[in-house]
């Protein structure tokens, strides 16, 4: 499976308008060929960090259907004029490591960030092993993937995708956040004072309310 | 939970008061403004600096719990911006004197707690 994640950023001035362009994106992307699985939802005001006003999550069958559904006509006449006036980050990655468990509403949270080259290979792998240990010690944590990034358009070249799902956003401020394996031992690779920092301080938390899961 | 910050510096042979000064000037300041507390500072070789050997300096910072280790982590400048900049420009500097370093995070032993 293939994911094909946009984070849609509008200008001050039209920032109301993020309930009405996630709306007017759901109907547009009802019309794009491949897609398995789309959820459009206005960014959480909690707990983000330049994550823009609309966030946008498809999956595929694989990448090539991912890329081709932004070459079709449908999204050249009803998706490309609602993107319009917009800054677009978007995010292409193959689903390689993940678990996920039916369960019902709550939040979705990725987490995106850039390791700067000098953390290849050895850091990025320590960094990644961090993160797998997480879902087997912080209880909160009921679905999650950890993958690379293949596809990014945007101010930086992202590269890792590190994403779950919560029943609440206290599962995320709390016990995400409380564990030891957190702060005590995975933090350190995003943390400018430890000798394991590797990751780009440009990063991205988005947040959003599912009603059912949308990982698969 | 009681939680410390362990800093494990080993600095260039002949550097180690030139380091001692430049964490107090340098690093101290911004740390206690954190509210990171020095609980003690160590080296080795111990009882005095010797110009043919690397040293090893030990900081053990406390915090206030995990509440002030993530206070101290996510600080901000009297302005409301990321410290992080001037954290890492500091450390930069230090590696300019340093051989390596470590920072550990560490807690009480539960059973001794």
């Amino acid at each position: 499976m293939f994911v094909s994640l946009r984070l849609i950023a509008l200008p001050p001035e039209r920032e109301a308008e993020k309930e009405a362009l996630a709306a007017q994106l759901q109907a547009a992307a009802a019309s794009l060929p491949g897609v398995r699985t789309c959820w459009i939802a206005p960014v959480s005001p909690v707990a983000v960090i330049n994550a823009g006003h609309v966030v946008w999550r498809m999956s595929f069958a694989s990448e090539r259907e991912a890329l081709a559904a932004a070459l079709v006509p449908a999204w050249r006449g009803a998706v490309s004029p609602l993107l319009g006036g917009t800054q677009v980050t978007h995010l292409g990655y193959p689903i390689t490591r993940s678990k996920v468990v039916p369960a019902g509403g709550g939040i979705w949270r990725a987490l995106i960030f850039r390791i700067t080259p000098q953390g290849f290979p050895d850091g990025a792998q320590a960094l990644e092993q961090g993160l797998l240990m997480m879902p087997g010690h912080v209880s909160t944590i009921r679905s999650w993937a950890l993958s690379p990034v293949s596809l990014c358009e945007g101010p930086k070249a992202y590269t890792h995708v590190w994403e779950q799902e919560f029943d609440s956003l206290g599962g995320l401020t709390g016990e995400y956040m409380t564990h030891p394996v957190h702060w005590g031992h995975v933090d350190a690779f995003f943390d400018a004072e430890c000798p394991e920092y590797i990751v780009d301080p440009q990063l991205i938390q988005v947040v959003g309310a599912i009603d059912h899961p949308i990982m698969e | 939970m009681k939680v410390y910050i362990l800093d494990e510096i080993v600095v260039q042979p002949g550097r180690a008061g030139e380091y001692r000064r430049a964490y107090a000037a340098r690093y101290v300041p911004g740390a206690e403004r954190r509210r990171m507390r020095l609980a003690g500072a160590w080296q080795t070789p111990p009882g005095q600096d010797f110009a043919e050997l690397a040293a090893t300096l030990f900081y053990l910072w406390e915090v206030d719990g995990i509440e002030g280790w993530w206070s101290q982590r996510m600080s901000k400048l009297p302005d409301g911006t990321d410290e992080r900049f001037e954290k890492l420009a500091w450390w930069q500097e230090s590696d300019q004197m340093t051989l390596s370093r470590k920072r550990r995070v560490l807690s009480d032993q539960a059973e001794i707690a």
